[in-house]
């Protein structure tokens, strides 16, 4: 199945990564409780494997704290504390083992998303792909949803304001400023 | 002291006043006879010879004056002065024969010692006298009446002599007649000393028999009052014993069948018990068959015990399986980890990444697929274990559980092997106990038959005493009569004379209710009496027809005075 779709990947997106042939757009596909959500695939800097977590304390809920990823010193945000998404099973459910961190880059720095597993990479087809939530409260945290041939609706996050990153810059902001 | 021996110490007493009276008399008249004979023999010839000897000697001085006389008167002659001669000579000789004869008497030691005395004095006046007369016959007068005092000295001597022997005899006859006259006094005196006392013995004797008599009848009534009643309660008690040994016959009879049952039932008992020996030794066999199984089936169970241990190993070899798969799985996740990174480098690499990508996809893919075998294994080996651990705690605990029971099992085998032999045993018991039981029964049922035959003698027994009873109740009426009698007897009155002496024992009351008996009608007085009468005749009337025939008799007799019966 992959095989067949990858000729037809196209780059296409918001954030400027288009496909070069047929309109195909990879993304990866994570698990959050029972649901899954897509990411595009190009804002991965890499995954991980959930290691040892280093507390930091007065910070907002969905910060887990840091970690080390080889030297650098990595945020690791909750996505589903920061989606305020409880989806019926506990955060240190049989899924915790599989639990992974999904490094991305914003503004030169590394963050760490803690999902609860990743399902997929797929290519995505342009038609697949659903712009018309526009009219949700919070639709800049989603950018539109997959449909998938299994007829299920994937979300697509929008990793930057899902992990409420502004709000932990102008924090950060706001420190160095004092 | 006893009727009897008063009786005879009576009669003794008068048998000996009757011998010393016998005595005294016989004594008086052998006194009598011998004063009689000593007056014949001795006092009298004694009396005639000193007589004689006073003559003899008064007829000496007769010769002697006479020869005087003769001396002097010149007309005597020759003859008589021979005659004097002659006189003198026999006179002299008289007088000593008669001496002689005297203390021939030995009238008494004194009168002999006297006649003695008198010899000399009796020589010398015969010698004088012989000395007068010669002279005076030889005609010498003067020397005659020289020689004459002498003579009479030897005279008056002789004389005086003489004259106390005679007193001394006088008073030996004297003597005698006293004694002959004590004899009749002295009889008098004992006769009125012994009927004196005899009387007064007598009396006291008499009272005092009668008195014991009479309480000995108030006795003897008593004891015929108690042997009626008990004759009665004899007769009643005959009855009685009659009616139950009929009980106990019936009774026996019962017991008898009774006994045939309980024979039964203890035979049937022998053969449940000899059934019951072979059973338990049969129970025994089986226990120990048990037995040796349940130590078969505890080796059995305690190795199923060892397999379970073997199975509880195989779980825990099943759950090292587990943690390799586990260790599976994070392969699994750390290659998919990979794959995804090697699809964002693809992804970076853009169009030189596409063959990349491609195999990144393979390899997710794979990792994917050996994810889904190692969950599947997981989930396996997970059920596995939980199956396993299942199956052998289950079997755990059913193991030990059985172990446990089996081990119990065992125990209350060998307790149930136990009791089989006890029971064994007490069956054994009862099988012999029950043979002894047996013969216990039959030895019972001799001793029954022994019980029936000896109540059928019991009743004729029975029978007898009430017989006897009766007869015990006639002579009781018979003891009756007798003891009248012997009141009587004892009162020696009639039962009149007793009547009216205010009846002050028993005695007398009894003869007084025979008197009143008789005299029932004869006014205030005499019904007095006949409550007194009826009082001691309650308890004979109450004996039945034979004492009140008895009765009869009684009052049939008292029509005579029975001391004239007597």
């Amino acid at each position: 199945m992959a095989q067949d779709e990858v000729p037809d990947r196209e780059m296409d997106s918001n954030n400027g990564l288009r496909s070069r042939k047929s309109g195909l757009k990879k993304f990866m596909f994570l698990r959050l409780g029972q649901s899954q959500f897509a990411i595009p695939l190009s804002s991965v800097r890499e995954v991980l494997g959930l290691s040892q977590i280093s507390r930091i304390p007065n910070m907002p809920d969905y910060f887990e704290g840091i970690i080390n990823l080889r030297g650098k010193v990595v945020s690791a945000i909750s996505l589903r504390k920061s989606l305020h998404f409880i989806d019926g099973i506990k955060a240190s459910g049989p899924s915790a083992r599989h639990q992974t961190i999904i490094i991305v880059e914003f503004d030169t720095r590394l963050y760490g998303a803690i999902v609860d597993d990743i399902v997929d990479v797929q290519g995505v087809h342009e038609s697949q792909l659903d712009r018309s939530i526009d009219n949700l409260k919070h639709k800049d945290v989603f950018e539109g949803v997959i449909r998938r041939s299994d007829e299920s609706l994937s979300p697509v996050l929008c990793l930057q304001k899902a992990m409420k990153l502004n709000e932990l810059i102008t924090s950060r902001k706001a420190a160095d400023a004092a | 002291m006893s009727i009897k021996t008063r009786l005879a110490a009576i009669c003794l007493f008068f048998v000996a006043v009757i011998l010393c009276l016998a005595f005294v008399g016989v004594r008086g008249s052998q006194s009598l006879a011998h004063s009689v004979d000593e007056i014949s023999t001795h006092q009298l010839p004694a009396v005639r010879n000193m007589t004689l000897v006073d003559m003899m000697h008064d007829g000496l001085r007769a010769v002697v004056y006479r020869a005087l006389y003769v001396a002097n008167s010149p007309s005597a002659t020759k003859e008589d002065r021979s005659e004097v001669a002659e006189e003198l000579k026999e006179f002299t000789t008289n007088i000593t024969t008669y001496t002689e004869n005297l203390r021939a008497l030995k009238l008494n030691p004194e009168i002999d010692k006297l006649l003695k005395e008198v010899g000399p004095a009796l020589e010398k006046y015969k010698e004088a006298s012989t000395t007068v007369v010669g002279l005076a016959l030889s005609d010498r007068k003067s020397d005659a009446y020289a020689q004459l005092p002498e003579f009479n000295a030897a005279f008056s001597d002789l004389e005086v002599r003489l004259g106390g022997i005679g007193e001394r005899i006088e008073a030996d006859a004297g003597l005698l007649r006293d004694a002959g006259k004590n004899t009749p006094g002295l009889v008098l005196m004992i006769s009125f000393i012994s009927i004196f006392v005899g009387v007064i013995l007598s009396l006291y004797l008499i009272i005092s028999t009668s008195r014991r008599l009479e309480s000995a009848y108030a006795g003897i009534a008593s004891v015929a009052e108690d042997i009626a009643e008990s004759s009665q309660g004899l007769s009643a008690a005959s009855q009685q014993l009659a009616s139950s040994s009929q009980e106990q016959s019936s009774s026996v009879v019962e017991t008898s069948s009774s006994l045939e049952e309980i024979s039964g039932m203890v035979g049937a008992a022998l053969k449940g018990a000899e059934r019951s020996v072979d059973l338990s030794q049969r129970v025994s066999d089986l226990v120990k068959s048990g037995t040796d199984s349940m130590s078969n089936l505890q080796s059995a169970v305690l190795q199923i015990a060892e397999a379970n241990h073997r199975v509880e190993k195989l779980a825990k070899l099943i759950e090292e399986i587990g943690e390799k798969t586990d260790l599976i799985d994070e392969i699994v996740f750390q290659t998919r980890l990979l794959s995804f990174n090697a699809s964002v480098e693809a992804e970076r690499a853009g169009e030189h990444g596409r063959g990349f990508a491609v195999v990144a996809q393979e390899v997710g893919n794979l990792a994917q697929m050996s994810g889904k075998s190692a969950n599947a294994i997981g989930d396996i080996v997970k059920n596995s274990i939980k199956e396993a651990n299942e199956v052998v705690n289950l079997n755990r605990d059913k193991v030990e559980l059985g172990v446990e029971l089996c081990k119990k099992s065992f125990e209350q085998f060998l307790n149930i092997e136990k009791a089989s032999k006890e029971i064994s045993e007490n069956s054994d018991q009862i099988l012999r106990s029950s043979e002894e039981q047996n013969g216990g029964v039959q030895q019972i049922n001799q001793a029954i038959q022994l019980i029936s035959k000896s109540s059928q003698e019991n009743s004729s027994l029975a029978e007898e005493v009430r017989t006897s009873a009766t007869d015990i109740n006639g002579q009781g009426g018979r003891l009756n009569e007798v003891l009248l009698t012997l009141a009587q007897l004892a009162n020696g009155r009639s039962g009149k004379r007793a009547k009216e002496s205010d009846g002050k024992d028993v005695s007398a009351k009894a003869s007084s209710s025979a008197g009143g008996a008789k005299r029932g009608e004869r006014g205030q007085s005499a019904k007095s009496e006949n409550k007194k009468v009826a009082q001691l005749h309650r308890p004979k009337r109450v004996n039945g027809k034979v004492s009140a025939e008895a009765n009869g008799a009684l009052a049939l007799k008292d029509q005579e005075d029975p001391w004239e019966a007597l």
